[in-house]
């Protein structure tokens, strides 16, 4: 072969490396667009034929450290729960804290006595596993109790949620059941709806999903209902080596055979972070909790098993395309920027493809999910719109219809086609997905001064909640990676569900 | 605990049903979505033409 022809393998071969680089971008769209694609036949996969009325005798469980402002009425409403009496015991577990947590709950176990108990750690801030292992275990040295809700301080349960629940583990093969967690502040600001947007995607939708495919990511730590069997059948305790103490549950129960399942209309409640660094601080944990989790089921990765469906393919391309969905969008951009040098024509085919795919699948996603939960729907509208982001928004609308941008920008401005001006939009397009995750770091590391506070919101939607999420992502891989410290940090709650 | 009366059990199964009922409301919502979706593409081609 003459050196030409060399060349000319070497530039094909290198093109096909770049177009597997670029190819990768497309997992994480493809993986929305598959649990999207398989949530409506959770119409006939679901669990709603092997259930069945049945109340058996349930003792809740409630982490407390400093809950004085939520904690009253969160046992109230549990109080009023529509479940019998008798089958109903309420065990706050007092994690030493120093407000009035102890006196309401001691109010609260006067008044109710056998219903309400107080239990106190006097040595506590261990984190929230610790806190429920002190309840877990008192619980279980009885024989009182038939199944154990284990849940957060501050959530509101529907008045049916509980009976809605219980009736799932009339069917002995179920180990553990979740509700549909709701953003449920009364006064949302725009972080709030953003999350009870993503809540609709990330539990109505996916969780519904995962119910199909046979395999649950996460029953939510705020609603975890287990049977006894199957909280003995774990070791009898939370495991505290995670930060993502709830998924860890999900997995072990798993991996013993017993189904999980999600109850979409048992409803509960909870106030989530208002502010960026306060929803990245909870978001930290749970992504740090997550990169834990898939070290230590490490062998457990694409290796189908009988007993359980979490090594199958399906739910593997799930969650390492949430995982690794920071990786997979700078991989993509390293290879549109390194083809835009060598075959541009084929960069921008290949940058139109992926955006074209992303426009469908993000306008599909989110016009079923809106319809998931049409009141928190119509309340995050404008996040809807705007949750990939409206540089991203913008993208799309260009590769959808590529003489937008010179009708709208490059011609009345006098930018010609070969110019450098064209070459920077080029380059800023290709590289949006990492430029948005650094847009959204900033987003945060103004938040904290008095302009930036004014500037956030808006420069949230231009960014994106979904680069937000990706930023907090990456930042889990460092920590994990430097080994920082892995504290249990708390989310403050106010009781804004209550109004 | 007191054992559910029988007319909680019935209202129990009602329940169930209903909800596994509401299930099927996902078929038309993810159709709905996927003509949108589609038509647009339709609209696209056609100023595109």
């Amino acid at each position: 072969m003459s050196v030409a022809d060399w060349l000319a393998v070497l530039d094909t071969v290198l093109t096909v490396v770049l177009l597997l680089l670029v190819l990768i971008g497309f997992v994480p769209v493809l993986a929305t667009a598959f649990q999207f694609l398989v949530l409506p036949f959770h119409a006939v996969v679901n669990h709603y034929r092997r259930a069945a009325p049945y109340w058996p005798r349930v003792a809740v469980i409630v982490p407390a450290w400093n809950e004085g402002l939520v904690i009253g009425r969160s046992i109230d409403r549990l109080l009023a729960l529509d479940y019998p009496e008798d089958a109903l015991r309420i065990v706050v577990v007092d994690d030493a804290s120093t407000d009035d947590t102890p006196q309401v709950v001691l109010e609260r176990a006067a008044a109710h006595p056998g219903r309400v108990v107080h239990l106190r750690r006097e040595q506590g801030g261990e984190g929230k596993a610790h806190t429920l292992n002190h309840g877990i275990a008192r619980v279980l040295a009885e024989p009182w109790a038939e199944a154990i809700l284990i849940m957060d301080a501050d959530v509101v349960f529907a008045a049916d949620s509980l009976r809605k629940m219980t009736r799932h583990l009339a069917d002995p093969r179920v180990g553990a059941v979740t509700a549909y967690i709701a953003e449920g502040s009364r006064d949302r600001n725009h972080v709030t709806r953003f999350i009870a947007l993503e809540y609709i995607m990330a539990q109505l939708a996916a969780r519904r999903a995962q119910t199909v495919l046979g395999a649950i990511a996460c029953l939510a730590g705020g609603a975890q209902l287990h049977s006894r069997t199957n909280l003995e059948a774990i070791g009898g305790r939370i495991p505290t080596g995670t930060l993502a103490e709830d998924t860890m549950t999900t997995f072990e129960s798993q991996l013993q055979g017993r189904r999980m399942v999600f109850e979409p209309h048992a409803v509960v409640l909870a106030e989530e972070p208002r502010t960026i660094d306060a929803l990245w601080r909870q978001r930290l944990r749970w992504a740090r909790g997550n990169v834990q989790v898939t070290r230590h089921f490490s062998k457990m990765w694409f290796r189908p098993s009988r007993t359980h469906r979490l090594g199958s393919l399906s739910f593997g391309l799930i969650w390492f395309s949430i995982l690794l969905l920071p990786v997979m969008m700078i991989a993509a951009s390293v290879g549109l920027l390194l083809l835009l040098l060598v075959h541009g024509e084929i960069a921008d085919l290949a940058f139109r493809l992926m955006w074209i795919l992303a426009a469908c699948v993000y306008i599909f996603s989110v016009l079923v999910s809106v319809q998931l939960d049409p009141r928190n729907g119509a309340r995050s509208w404008l996040e809807a719109l705007l949750f990939p982001g409206l540089g991203s928004m913008l993208l799309m609308a260009v590769a959808i219809f590529p003489q937008l941008l010179d009708l709208i920008f490059f011609e009345p401005l006098g930018i010609a086609p070969d110019s450098a001006g064209r070459l920077a939009w080029l380059i800023a397009a290709y590289v949006w997905g990492p430029l948005s995750m650094l847009g959204a770091w900033l987003v945060r590391a103004l938040e904290r001064t008095a302009v930036g506070r004014v500037l956030s919101p808006p420069l949230l939607y231009l960014f994106g909640y979904g680069s937000l999420l990706c930023a907090i992502t990456v930042d889990s891989y460092f920590k994990e990676w430097r080994r920082a410290d892995a504290r249990w940090e708390k989310t403050e709650k106010v009781g804004r569900v209550f109004g | 605990m007191s054992d559910p009366t029988r007319a909680e059990v019935v209202a129990g199964q009602r329940e169930i049903r209903e909800d596994a009922r509401r299930e099927w409301r996902l078929v038309p919502k993810a159709l709905l979505a996927l003509v949108i979706v589609v038509a647009i593409a339709v609209v696209r081609e056609l100023l595109l033409r």
